[in-house]
């Protein structure tokens, strides 16, 4: 069942790069509702005073919060732009274009990804 | 290369057999085609072998067929692009009756659903009805669709939702809403701008990307989206809905 909403056999049956952008929107917007959850609890912490809020917020100040809020970023960079490239496509009729799109977007993305790296990683030089 | 293995596809339904793939070696001649290479199975090796053709030119769109990893003709697909491997399957996302052979029932009456005839209101005129250069030059490119299912096969809501009316179907309708001598655009968005219509599709792509005649099935379905959208906001007044 799982299998079919990822569409694991549409995929093998057809391998094209139009099926992984598809899949991968799928999941960054999976991966997105579930960390507004999460953010939504951390933030709650705030309820419960100063400390409370301190200390949710120190649990992610480790590798493993920094790895967690990079790929937060990934995930919300292309389904952002990855949907900005579908509205696109809709409704300035650039259905042709859309593979073009689909590759500006990946410039895009990798753009912001690589520039980002020193803000989310503070153990990487800053100045290099 | 001067043979080439062909991987097929083997199944009865009926006879409740195990799906699995037969091995054929067939000798290649030069510009040999996927349905010819099917042709010597059936005709040489394995008298068994079901498949569905017709035309062999890319015209009647009877042979379209998973042709390793790409729905495609197969009459029209040339083995030395391939290789000496080739594997073949069915059309995806509708019932095997044998082997190659596919139900094609829903895929055709989803196709009707759209009502893919003209449609008058007006008064039809004695002889014919005349069409402008540039009004029969909207309908180029899409007038060829011969609806041979790969857009169906590798569409991921179809199988998904299997209400979903489908690609080859939204094309149809985009090609008559199209037509300057069409007055059924009204009618058609009751049932694309339905539940199993325009709105389910995820813009995946994928029918643009293997349609054989190279029909935008995909430019289709956003224009009717679009047309959707602005009949629902005109309140579905007729005379503002024409493209
Ligand atoms: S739109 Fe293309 S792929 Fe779909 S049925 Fe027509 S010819 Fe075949
Ligand atoms: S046999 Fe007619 S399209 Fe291939």
């Amino acid at each position: 069942m799982l299998s079919k909403y990822l569409y694991i056999k549409e995929i093998s049956l057809n391998r094209s790069i139009n099926l992984f952008s598809f899949l991968l929107m799928r999941l960054t917007g999976i991966a997105l509702s579930v960390f507004l959850f999460l953010h939504i609890w951390t933030v709650g912490q705030v309820q419960k005073g100063n400390d409370s809020f301190n200390q949710a917020m120190s649990a992610y100040n480790n590798l493993a919060g920094w790895i967690m809020e990079y790929l937060l970023l990934l995930a919300v960079l292309y389904h952002m732009f990855n949907g900005l490239r579908l509205i696109a496509a809709d409704f300035y009729n650039l259905t042709e274009r859309q593979k073009g799109l689909l590759w500006i977007v990946v410039v895009i993305v990798a753009v912001i990804a690589s520039a980002s790296l020193f803000v989310f990683f503070p153990i990487l030089p800053r100045n290099i | 290369m001067d043979r080439v293995i062909f991987e097929v596809f083997r199944f009865i339904p009926e006879e409740k057999s195990e799906p699995h793939f037969d091995r054929f070696e067939v000798p290649y001649t030069k510009g040999m085609t996927v349905l010819q290479g099917l042709l010597y199975i059936q005709s040489k090796l394995d008298g068994s072998l079901g498949l569905r053709f017709a035309c062999r030119a890319g015209i009647c769109g009877s042979c379209a067929m998973h042709i390793n990893g790409v729905y495609r003709l197969a009459c029209e697909t040339q083995v030395s692009l391939l290789g000496e491997h080739i594997r073949v399957r069915p059309l995806g996302h509708l019932p095997i009756i044998k082997d190659l052979v596919v139900d094609m029932t829903e895929f055709w009456e989803k196709y009707k659903l759209v009502k893919p005839y003209l449609i008058h209101s007006k008064n039809v005129p004695e002889k014919e009805f005349l069409q402008s250069v540039d009004d029969r030059e909207k309908l180029t490119r899409i007038v060829d669709c011969i609806l041979c299912g790969a857009c169906y096969a590798a569409c991921p809501v179809v199988d998904t939702h299997k209400d979903y009316i489908g690609p080859h179907a939204f094309a149809k309708a985009n090609r008559f809403i199209r037509d300057s001598r069409d007055d059924g655009t009204f009618e058609r968005l009751r049932i694309i701008g339905g539940e199993d219509g325009v709105f389910r599709c995820h813009t995946v792509f994928s029918c643009q990307e293997v349609c054989p005649k190279e029909i935008n099935a995909s430019g289709s379905i956003a224009e009717l989206k679009m047309l959707t959208t602005k009949a629902a906001f005109t309140a579905f007044d007729r005379s503002k809905l024409k493209m």
